[in-house]
């Protein structure tokens, strides 16, 4: 039975010019899993928002056409109508987080909409079972891992009983092992309490979301380019196309079809396991026996190390102990992924390197370029080694591109001749030249992640560490960046990335770092960590999607270490060839 | 981990209380303090104030954030001080004392204006005020949940608006603290810090502090107003009655209370009891 229907909607934002949805024409029923697929722009989040009455009621604008929710239509009933009909998860949880326990905020929403307070115990217990939040009703919400603030935003939508649960990226946050917590607690709030699930996503998830979707939209400019089997987006490229990449087992299958013309192209992990297996056993495919050499690490010549940290202990003063005795190094010329649960220490500790935060620890030793940490001040280590948060919103400010950049040069009382010199050698390093005069507030996502990096840049340092550099980013954005990176990397400078996707650190990092509850780990190449299976569990991580398939045929003589369609296809022998 | 001004659940005295007891207890320490001017009476609330807030454990940083408030404020309330030179306005304290004079001030246009004693010490009480009020205010702010407020404010039958405002403010201002902190980081890890006295060039270099936290401020608000609403508030009128739910340590706060206001008011009406 249709539970969603929009007849010819199209909704511009006010004092915008193109509309956000553009013509839509969907129906979804009851107990669908329907994941939204596009870049950013693409009209998702819009879409998701009109279902219970955001658009046009909060965010207002022109809205054609009719939204039809559960029989109610969307112009005539506002938000707080509908609030019990449609439960949305947006992207940030601490967000939508209002209260300091757990209990309290799942209880938050029925107190709200008021269900008699004899009612609400249970609604809550099934909230927090669903979500999987039993046993932690009494914890403050920060002391919650990442999945488990995400899992509470879900419980306290779910708590309302919405027939419709709409998530607008829900997993972007979180490291490999809570957004496939909170997917699978999805899955069973869609099977077992048969609620319509709607999931947004513009690419870094795209894998765990696909695996669960039994139907996918794709759109694009706030268009619907295409719907229905997960199968429909990647059997042309479609996802490719508009930007959202596509999961690494279809872009396999994609090589395998220009050898094998008939191939069938999976969406999912599951059936191309299936599949391939099947042309494995058939003959249609062989495993070498010697694997090429580009399935060999990505090799780097050892240099020396640059920062320097040595018995490390960090406790916040609330008595959280962030990092415990650690040793690490940072050598020049690497590009260093930093991996590891939210809360594993991650970001204390290159807060810790750039003497933001200094040890708790006398013992402690943190050496940049043989300068130490701890008896500097942060302006004597910015130009040495650096750390770029990630969200550039928090450090621009100033009118343009060129002023912004040079601020950092200004503070350090450089000749204005000389500013004017490095700002423009860094805006040509990152291709910023043809903005140096736009005004920040007119600069997309992208290019304001680019000016915030520059800015930082500006002061030359040795080492740039960048927290989650693609937050907010979608699939094309994020590969333009991270190539980017990778560029400038071949012109000297060296950088150390704190990232929640595997499969980026899989394909840019030359060593990864594997943090877990403020120790290390892991440390080495990409091949040697994401093959720790074992050890990558217990710090909550899974390695990408090829190498998880990879894994799965590995009695086929497929190897373990495989990290890219590349290496994978390396090993194959598709009819000879 | 809380950061300013944010509720954290902890098991102390405070904390314990229904939050009804916890209101009636800060505010009737607020209203009271409101008329004492007394050095002595001042001192007493001050010792009572301190007194709740380690019971309560509040953190010792947030009381500290008052100093500077003190500060600006002493100087407003000393002018003030200086209209009250008529030794007769004080009517407890010996006029032989209130009417001492500490200096004299030359205004233009006005003459000579002497700080007398009396006004020396309502302008010390006034400045005293803030932070006892503060360390009320944040004893409460430190110890009641927000759904302890919404409870409490429901069962009160307060209208929809205020509660709203109320959910917002303690949601707002602890998330914009954590947005500030990581501005500045952000900020110093470019180079930033304030390293002049010249309140032109202070304020100058505040900018790159002040636009990015207005542009998160007008971002969150949107955000918080679309959150709070998908998270149902607002979406009834219906006014059930809450249970107080009262313990046996309440009823005793809350008599206990209820009985030193009243002795404090009648000594206060009656015998001037705190005032100059």
């Amino acid at each position: 039975m249709t539970l969603i229907e929009f007849r010819d909607v199209t909704f511009t934002h006010l004092h915008k010019k193109n509309p956000a949805l553009n013509g839509i024409n969907l129906k979804i029923d009851e107990r669908e899993f329907v994941a939204l697929l596009g870049p950013l722009g693409a009209g998702k989040s819009t879409l998701l928002y009109s279902l219970n009455g955001v658009v046009p009621h909060l965010l207002p604008g022109h809205l054609n056409g009719d939204i039809i929710v559960d029989g109610k239509n969307t112009k005539e009933h506002d938000v707080a109508e509908l609030v019990t009909t449609v439960g949305l998860v947006i992207d940030d949880p601490t967000m939508q987080v209002f209260n300091l326990t757990v209990i309290d905020d799942v209880e938050f929403g029925p107190l709200n909409v008021g269900v008699p307070p004899q009612e609400i115990p249970a609604r809550s217990d099934y909230s927090l079972s669903a979500s999987r939040l039993k046993g932690l009703e009494t914890r403050h919400p920060k002391e919650l891992s990442g999945g488990q603030q995400q899992a509470l935003g879900l419980a306290g939508v779910l708590a309302m009983r919405p027939k419709v649960l709409g998530l607008d990226e829900p997993i972007s946050m979180l490291d490999p092992i809570g957004k496939n917590m909170m997917l699978q607690a999805v899955r069973e709030i869609n099977e077992k309490f048969g609620a319509t699930c709607i999931i947004a996503e513009s690419g870094a998830d795209l894998e765990d979301v696909m695996n669960l979707a039994d139907r996918v939209i794709v759109m694009d400019e706030g268009r619907i380019l295409a719907q229905g089997d997960p199968r429909v987006a990647v059997k042309d490229g479609l996802l490719e196309r508009v930007g959202v990449g596509m999961p690494q087992v279809s872009l396999l299958f994609h090589e395998l079809r220009k050898k094998v013309p008939d191939i069938e192209i999976p969406a999912k992990l599951d059936e191309a396991i299936h599949l391939l297996s099947d042309y494995l056993e058939r003959g249609v495919v062989k495993v070498r026996k010697h694997r090429s050499p580009t399935l060999q690490s990505r090799q780097t010549g050892e240099s020396r190390s640059y920062v320097d940290v040595e018995n490390l202990t960090f406790v916040y003063p609330g008595g959280v102990k962030a990092l415990k005795n650690v040793n690490f190094q940072l050598r020049q010329g690497e590009f260093t992924g930093i991996i590891g649960q939210n809360g594993s220490g991650k970001s204390t500790l290159a807060q810790c390197i750039v003497g933001i935060y200094k040890p708790s620890n006398p013992d402690a030793k943190v050496r940049v370029d043989d300068v130490d940490v701890v008896k500097s001040s942060i302006k004597e280590i910015v130009t040495k080694v650096n750390y770029v948060f990630q969200n550039p919103d928090y450090m621009l400010f100033s009118k343009d591109v060129n002023e912004e950049v040079g601020f950092g040069l200004r503070m350090l009382d450089y000749p204005k001749e000389k500013i004017n010199e490095i700002v423009d050698e860094i805006l040509l390093l990152l291709g910023l030249q043809e903005y140096k005069n736009t005004l920040i507030n007119d600069l997309p996502r992208y290019l304001r992640t680019l000016v915030g990096l520059a800015s930082v840049l500006v002061l030359r340092p040795n080492i740039l560490i960048i927290d989650e550099p693609t937050n907010g980013l979608d699939r094309r954005e994020s590969l333009r960046l991270l190539k980017y990176l990778r560029e400038l990397q071949g012109k000297g400078l060296t950088f150390a990335i704190i990232t929640h996707d595997m499969k980026l650190v899989s394909e840019f990092c030359d060593r990864v770092v594997v943090m877990n509850e403020g120790t290390i780990l892991l440390d080495g190449k990409p091949a040697e960590v994401f093959s720790s299976r074992d050890k990558l569990r217990q710090a909550s991580l899974k390695p990408p999607q090829i190498a998880q398939l990879a894994e799965a045929l590995e009695s086929y003589g497929v190897s373990a270490t495989t990290l890219s369609v590349d290496d994978f296809m390396d090993q194959l022998d598709v009819g000879g060839r | 981990m809380p950061t300013w001004f944010e509720h954290e659940p902890r098991n102390t005295f405070i904390h314990r209380l229904n939050p009804l007891s916890r209101v009636v207890l800060l505010f009737s320490a607020l209203f009271l303090m409101s008329f004492y001017y007394d050095p002595y009476y001042v001192a007493l609330m001050g010792i009572i104030a301190a007194g709740i807030y380690l019971v309560a454990r509040v953190p010792k940083k947030w009381i500290l954030i008052t100093i500077p408030v003190m500060f600006y404020r002493f100087w407003e309330f000393l002018i003030v001080g200086l209209g009250q030179y008529d030794p007769s306005l004080f009517k407890v304290w010996p006029q032989e004392f209130v009417s001492r004079v500490l200096f004299v001030m030359p205004i233009p246009f006005v003459g000579n204006i002497p700080m007398i004693y009396g006004a020396v010490m309502w302008t010390f009480g006034q400045t005293f005020h803030i932070i006892i009020g503060a360390a009320f205010t944040l004893t409460l702010v430190y110890s009641t949940s927000l759904n302890d407020y919404i409870k409490l404010m429901r069962r009160f039958k307060f209208p929809y608006q205020i509660i709203y405002v109320v959910t917002v403010a303690l949601k707002f201002v602890p998330d914009i603290f954590r947005s500030y902190s990581t501005i500045v980081k952000a900020q110093r890890l470019r180079g930033w810090e304030v390293k002049t006295r010249n309140p032109i060039k202070a304020i100058r270099l505040a900018i790159p502090l002040v636009t990015p936290l207005s542009r998160q401020i007008m971002f969150y608000v949107d955000r918080l107003t679309i959150s709070s609403q998908i998270r149902g508030f607002g979406a009834t009128k219906v006014h059930y009655n809450v249970k107080l739910g009262l313990k046996p340590a309440d009823y005793a706060t809350i008599i206990v209370v209820a009985s030193l206001v009243a002795f404090a008011l009648y000594m206060l009406i009656f015998y001037n009891a705190g005032i100059l």
